[in-house]
């Protein structure tokens, strides 16, 4: 017999939703009401250490850790609407790669050299000034305010610059609350002392394979889905961003 | 400014409950979307609240609960917002409409008046699974609850209420709650911040169509004129996620509340929880509150039951769509 077959829940599904329209229409349900048409962003911000001992696989890793992110984030439907992400790298030269925060389907993954020193101090002055020009506050009667900036930093070895003032400065920030700063440290020339001197918030340190990368940036995924679906607060209890679980990689540093 | 209020013997009192009751900590009795309605002494009320779509999507509970209640002329609009980080905030937000609302009004002093026999058609309608759009698979399951209160015939009579009685009143009653609320997460073994939730309302009285809206948290209580919408209670700015709650031990310093009176040119009173306000506070548009006001007054009116706002309210906070608007959502309106 010839003809075409009908698949019957297709048939269902599409006499219920126009069952519905129909009830829709008669019993008058659509309201037309005017809505605000700003989004609230939540912030994210990688600062990525390319200094000359992130050469070769670290970096390429690096590289491919941020295409994870990128894949991660854009699957899931909140995050993807919410995720502004600025990328600073900080080695032989200190660039904001994004120019400031750019929705996360936009973030193209940069093609990074591993080259210079280490001036981590450059790197935060970028992030000061994208966070005074690009992070919107709630203002009343006016824009709807992003929430918290996550920021994650990745270093592999001492700062070689003044990071000491702009660190402060961020410190000063965190304290007031618009801030969440995650510090990572990978690699065999990571220094615990260091690492604590540098951290704004959590720190925690890692092997510089490309397993150990990968396994980060998917945690940063993790974290940043996590934010961008969190849940309001008490005023006051300054709760930190609630962070999925580490992995195993990632040592946390009391 | 006073109240019109008589001492109370008791005989003759009468008032409804529509809206959300106190959740079960056996098993999940909070319908993920619900609406009530009624007309009171010639005001209308619609109430709805909508689960949002993280909920959903996580297969979480509503966390918001609105109620409204009558005692003699005066009416009750209560919203909460359990606050999501708190383990159970929707259980507190549940908790604390219905334990403030039976606070405030067993105290409440009513106007001396007789109850007529006729019945009058007023109801309370909540639905699970209604919003049939969003999830198909539950439209058979409404359920509905269908109430008739008799109409009552109240005399006018005067005799003052101080707006610091009244006030007074209202922080006892919040006072009672506070601490209702953390003896309760006490017997659960619970921190007491489990129970965190914020807490909206508006204690009106028919009569002399004065009111008191008062305020812990974020959310919005807006006042609509012909044309002009303007924030009854003061909009304390909060960090973006964060919130005063009930059940914190300085909840008073985050008390706002406003005295106002019902005059000819007041169209409406909406109280909503953020999930709402979030999309209406901010603009662009540049004129967005006071556009949302009108067109949400507009949308109610041109229907001429309450049954039928009722259920065109719930399916709109069910159903719009504004960026990043995910949470649950809840208003009550009040209007002529």
């Amino acid at each position: 017999m010839s003809g075409f077959v009908v698949d019957s829940n297709l048939a269902k599904m599409f006499i219920l939703e126009f069952w519905m329209e129909v009830v829709d229409v008669e019993e008058g349900l659509e309201m037309d009401v005017t809505l605000g048409e700003g989004l609230r962003r939540l912030p994210v911000y990688l600062l990525l250490d390319t200094s000359g001992s992130m050469m070769g696989a670290p970096i390429q890793a690096v590289e491919e850790g941020l295409a994870l992110f990128k894949r991660e984030v854009e699957k899931d439907t909140f995050a993807r609407e919410t995720v502004w992400v600025s990328v600073i790298v900080f080695g032989r030269e200190v660039e904001n790669v994004t120019q400031g925060l750019i929705p996360v389907e936009k973030l193209e993954i940069p093609s990074l050299e591993a080259g210079g020193y280490t001036p981590l101090g450059a790197a935060l002055r970028l992030l000061l000034d994208s966070l005074d020009r690009d992070v919107k506050k709630a203002v009343k009667g006016g824009e709807k305010g992003d929430w918290k900036p996550l920021v994650f930093i990745l270093t592999d070895g001492k700062p070689t610059d003044d990071w000491k003032s702009p660190r402060l400065e961020l410190l000063n920030r965190r304290e007031r609350k618009v801030l969440n700063v995650i510090t990572v440290g990978c690699g065999p020339d990571i220094d615990e002392g260091t690492l604590r001197e540098i951290a704004v918030g959590p720190s925690f340190k890692m092997d510089a394979d490309s397993a150990s990368f990968a396994a980060f940036f998917r945690w940063v995924s993790q974290t940043v889905k996590a934010v961008s679906q969190s849940l309001s607060q008490p005023q006051g209890e300054n709760t930190p961003a609630p962070m999925p679980v580490p992995p195993d990689v990632l040592q946390y540093i009391p | 400014m006073c109240f019109s209020i008589f001492p109370e013997d008791g005989v003759g009192v009468t008032g409804f409950i529509v809206g959300d009751r106190v959740i079960s900590r056996a098993f999940s009795t909070h319908p993920d979307w619900s609406a009530g309605f009624g007309k009171h002494n010639g005001f209308s009320f619609v109430g709805a609240s909508a689960i949002g779509q993280l909920h959903l999507r996580e297969g979480r509970k509503r966390e918001d609960c609105f109620l409204v209640r009558s005692k003699g002329e005066w009416l009750l609009s209560l919203v909460a917002d359990g606050v999501g980080s708190a383990r159970l905030g929707g259980f507190g937000a549940s908790l604390a409409v219905n334990f403030f609302a039976e606070e405030i009004l067993r105290d409440l002093v009513v106007t001396k008046g007789h109850i007529g026999d006729s019945l009058k058609g007023r109801g309370q309608k909540r639905w699970k699974g209604y919003g049939a759009k969003l999830v198909p698979a539950l439209a058979h399951e409404g359920v509905g609850t269908l109430s008739w209160y008799r109409e009552m015939h109240l005399q006018e009579e005067e005799n003052p209420w101080s707006e610091n009685e009244c006030l007074e009143q209202i922080t006892q009653g919040l006072r009672k709650t506070h601490d209702f609320l953390l003896a309760t997460a006490q017997r659960e073994n619970e921190e007491a911040g489990a129970l965190a939730t914020t807490l909206l309302g508006v204690l009106f009285n028919t009569f002399s169509r004065q009111g008191v809206a008062f305020q812990i948290g974020d959310g919005l209580i807006l006042a609509v004129s012909e044309n002009e919408s303007w924030p009854l209670v003061e909009v304390v700015e909060f960090e973006v996620s964060e919130t005063a709650v009930l059940t914190q031990q300085n909840w008073e310093e985050w008390l706002r509340w406003q005295f106002f009176l019902w005059e000819d040119s007041l169209e409406a009173v909406f109280l909503m929880t953020d999930g709402v306000a979030d999309d209406c506070l901010y603009t662009p548009p540049e004129d967005v509150l006071n556009r949302f006001g009108q067109d949400l007054v507009r949308e109610l009116t041109r229907v001429l039951d309450e049954e039928t706002a009722a259920r065109r309210l719930l399916h709109w906070l069910s159903e719009y769509k504004a960026p990043s608007s995910f949470d649950d959502r809840t208003l009550v309106a009040l209007y002529r």
